[in-house]
């Protein structure tokens, strides 16, 4: 299992976020976090990233509580692209996705023909490989957040946590994005947090939805995206209904 | 090839600095003088030499401490000469000159104390420290310092007041081999801050990424902040207060290094400025001493707006 949660309570300045969580995780493919704004998400997914330290109940990844771990061996085992990313000034696409090899080089020395090899693999995977040289701020959106993703890949970790990807993206650059991360749920663990059902239900495997801070549903991606477990997710009724090849689409009732 | 530039302009800048003064000497001249420094050297080797190292190290110093306030702050104003940690170790210094201590630790002391109250006032009780609200409270806490020691120095005779008002803008006269020492313990303390760039660098991915990489955050914060607030207390201690450096060092130092915070660069920056100002104090007006700082002063002020601007420019 690559993550055991169990009765993970966390809170925040005094403010009671997740209570009591309770779920394993099991290995490969996609998992998406839903629920509303305020509803844990991120929250959820820095506990996992092991930045917030459980109030109580604990967080295992493949059986070890990542409250123990080393922060550079956690680093190497679980990435996470958080929204509040940014690219610092005077970065080459280049630069800023050899950032990601930071847990694995050694201290005080430069990147190995090893480090520089992943680098150039997480270009190529995100397909960069030609903007490699070329500077961050000149990116297009879409390259830019593809850019992102080369930095997490880059840290080689069999885990990715992502906190909403496709935001701010066309309908182009989403569809790309998402070929893309659906390639990387076949060789990884990953897990994110998404707004868009329509997105949700043709990306995830599996999909896991919060509200208040509790787990209102956890399974299958067409048995979390039904009118119950949406309804009780959201607060609001849903008109669900599904493709020719089974894959569910869901919409507020009434839009 | 940038890095390289500021190197070798640090070293002519120090070639400089020897050669002036009330006589100066021409490079031949110095090449013997420092070959000689029981005869012909004496001059240099007593009074040149040992100023312009302590000079060095304290513009290091201030330079160091400058980049890691400016970097864990994210804010280009956030210099130790800003946040009140300055101010707060020249008031250190000067009551340890008034008690008839040691001004080095009266620096520290005071040093520390400026840091553990400018984070005890930004502190917020969920966020922690904002450094928005370091700036603003550190702006109110050297204000309050730069008052106390003017009353401390109220206290004084004639003959020390004259003395620590000009230690307080900031001069190397009178230093010799005796503060060249003292500096040296400072090397050894500016070598934590030399290695931190890495670190320095993930932070302005922001503060999750940079610790979804493995890096440290909070443990980094708190280590460098003190070491930085102790090697700039001690630059204090060395040199005075010296005005612009450590504010200066940072954006001229990211300028030669790409953009990236680098410690090499902004240690060579404030070396190379405190000596370019003290060459000015000595060849400018020889007998008239006027304190090292007033020329910090007069230059800092403009290369910060340049610097300023051209990275607003991008």
């Amino acid at each position: 299992m690559p993550f055991d949660i169990r009765t993970l309570t966390i809170s925040l300045g005094g403010a009671r976020i997740l209570h009591g969580l309770d779920f394993s995780l099991p290995k490969g493919g996609i998992t998406g976090i839903i629920g509303a704004n305020g509803s844990g998400k991120t929250t959820l997914l820095r506990a996992l990233a092991g930045l917030l330290p459980p109030e109580s109940g604990q967080v295992l990844h493949d059986s070890e509580e990542i409250a123990r771990m080393p922060a550079r061996l956690r680093a190497r085992r679980i990435a996470m692209l958080p929204q509040s990313a940014q690219a610092p000034p005077g970065l080459s696409v280049r630069q800023l996705v050899a950032r990601g090899r930071t847990p694995w080089l050694r201290p005080f020395l430069p990147m190995t023909p090893a480090d520089r090899a992943a680098v150039g693999r997480a270009l190529q995977a995100v397909g960069l490989s030609d903007l490699a040289d070329r500077q961050v701020d000149s990116l297009s959106g879409g390259q830019r957040q593809r850019a992102w993703i080369a930095l997490v890949l880059a840290q080689e970790s069999g885990t990715i946590l992502l906190d909403e990807p496709l935001n701010f993206l066309d309908l182009p650059h989403q569809a790309e994005l998402v070929a893309l991360l659906k390639r990387l749920g076949e060789s990884r663990n990953v897990i994110m947090i998404l707004h868009d059902l329509t997105i949700a239900a043709r990306v995830c495997d599996r999909m896991l939805a919060l509200r208040n801070g509790r787990l209102t549903a956890f399974g299958p991606t067409a048995q979390v995206l039904a009118q119950d477990p949406l309804r009780e997710t959201f607060g609001i009724a849903f008109d669900c209904t599904a493709l020719p090849d089974g894959r569910p689409v869901v919409l507020p009732a009434g839009l | 090839m940038r890095p390289v530039a500021l190197i070798l302009l640090t070293i002519l800048l120090a070639g400089l600095s020897l050669s002036a003064g009330r006589t100066w000497l021409a490079p031949p001249d110095l090449v013997q003088a420092l070959l000689d420094p029981e005869g012909a050297g004496r001059m240099v080797w007593n009074l040149r030499l040992p100023r312009l190292l302590v000079g060095l190290i304290a513009g290091a110093g201030f330079g160091l401490a400058g980049l890691v306030f400016q970097t864990l702050l994210k804010n280009p104003l956030a210099s130790p000469d800003v946040i009140g940690v300055t101010q707060g170790a020249a008031c250190g210094a000067v009551a340890a000159l008034l008690l008839g201590a040691p001004a080095m630790l009266g620096a520290w002391g005071g040093g520390l104390a400026a840091v553990a109250i400018v984070g005890w006032l930004a502190a917020h009780p969920r966020r922690g420290i904002e450094p928005r609200a370091v700036v603003l409270q550190g702006l109110a806490l050297a204000i309050f310092a730069g008052a106390a020691t003017e009353a401390l120095i109220l206290r004084m005779g004639d003959g020390t007041a004259g003395m620590a008002i000009t230690w307080l803008s900031g001069t190397l006269n009178g230093v010799g081999w005796p503060e060249v020492a003292r500096g040296a313990w400072l090397l050894l303390l500016m070598l934590p801050l030399l290695l931190a760039g890495r670190a320095l660098d993930r932070l302005e991915l922001g503060e999750d990424l940079a610790r979804a990489l493995g890096v440290r955050v909070a443990l980094l914060r708190a280590g460098l902040g003190l070491v930085a607030a102790i090697v700039a207390a001690g630059a204090v201690a060395l040199c005075g207060p010296m005005a612009f450096v450590a504010l200066v060092a940072e954006p001229v130092g990211r300028l030669m290094s790409y953009g990236r915070p680098s410690p090499v660069a902004a240690m060579l920056a404030g070396a190379a400025f405190v000596t370019l100002a003290d060459t000015l104090a000595r060849a400018i007006a020889p007998a008239a001493l006027l304190p090292t700082g007033l020329y910090t002063a007069l230059i800092g002020a403009p290369v910060l707006i340049l610097a300023v601007r051209r990275m607003a420019r991008g």
